[in-house]
């Protein structure tokens, strides 16, 4: 019995470091980042699941800065609900004999303007598709110089369907 | 002493619940690093481990410090490693899950 614990907790270990968030342009492409002091709008969230450290929606990696407009920030968190989420099950498969080991992250995007007296922007990509957009808890950053007049944002935020997941 | 452990670890758990893991991929200069759409292969350019206390209550870990230097378009991964997952592991006993490890790396990939 304990050399079963041991040889589950093994494996549960090596599952739980499979876990890897991906950040990636889509395909094809490129973006550029957001600099720290840029002024930035939420445009969408998305989150994956993870079930013993494959990502079970893997193509959200793909889609998440698909029609953002560059430059961009991406922020990577597990929520509170995350959280509650995946331990509540992992606790449920537990009292079922099952070891599965399951994880949420949530991914927010956000497009961005630079401050004034910026090195110039690369071109443009197409107009941004904001899918879902959920209200961010805060913004990622605030400009670096107050002084600089920062341009107003473009994007407008779409109003918020339901998440994908989680 | 049976019902102080079971305390121990409900509060464990709920202050578990509540934590997040923030990363902000962001760069520190403006246009200056792009993402690549590569996801698998590229040169390793940067790694850290960043360490989350109280649950990740507080910080956001950046990542411009490391793209900072990246000649190419980069892609950036933050995961668990057999290291990190040792860590854990080993500091869970001791702090009760109060300090957490995760690895943040940045791949520096061919134009």
């Amino acid at each position: 019995m304990k050399k079963l614990l041991f040889s589950l907790s093994v494996i549960a270990m090596l599952a739980a470091s499979c876990t890897t968030v991906k950040i990636v342009a889509p395909p094809g492409r490129q973006i550029t980042l957001a600099s720290r002091g840029a002024k930035c709008q939420h445009v969408k969230r998305r989150k994956v699941l993870y079930w013993n450290g494959i990502p079970l929606n893997w193509t959200v990696f793909n889609e998440l800065l698909a029609g953002v407009r560059p430059p961009v920030k991406i922020l990577i968190l597990n929520t509170w609900l995350d959280n509650l989420l995946s331990s509540g099950s992992n606790r449920h498969g537990r009292r079922h004999g099952n070891r599965s080991n399951i994880e949420i992250k949530t991914m927010d995007v956000f497009s961005c303007v630079e401050p004034a007296g910026a090195a110039p922007a690369p071109p443009m990509e197409p107009p941004a598709a904001p899918a879902t957009a959920n209200p961010p808890a805060a913004p990622p950053a605030a400009p670096a110089d107050p002084a600089a007049p920062a341009e107003p944002a473009t994007t407008p935020a779409a109003p918020p369907p339901p998440p994908p997941a989680g | 002493m049976k019902y102080i452990v079971a305390l121990l670890l409900a509060g464990t758990m709920l202050f578990g619940a509540c934590s997040t893991h923030r990363v902000l991929v962001e760069s520190n200069l403006p246009n200056q690093v792009r993402l690549s759409s590569q996801s698998v292969g590229c040169k390793l350019h940067r790694q850290a481990v960043v360490a989350y206390w109280a649950w990740g209550w507080g910080g956001t870990k950046s990542t411009a410090n490391l793209v900072e230097g990246a000649k190419g378009p980069v892609r950036i991964e933050f995961k668990n490693t057999p290291g990190t997952v040792l860590l854990n592991v080993g500091f869970y006993f001791l702090t009760l899950g109060f300090v957490n490890f995760k690895k943040l790396e940045v791949y520096e990939c061919a134009e």
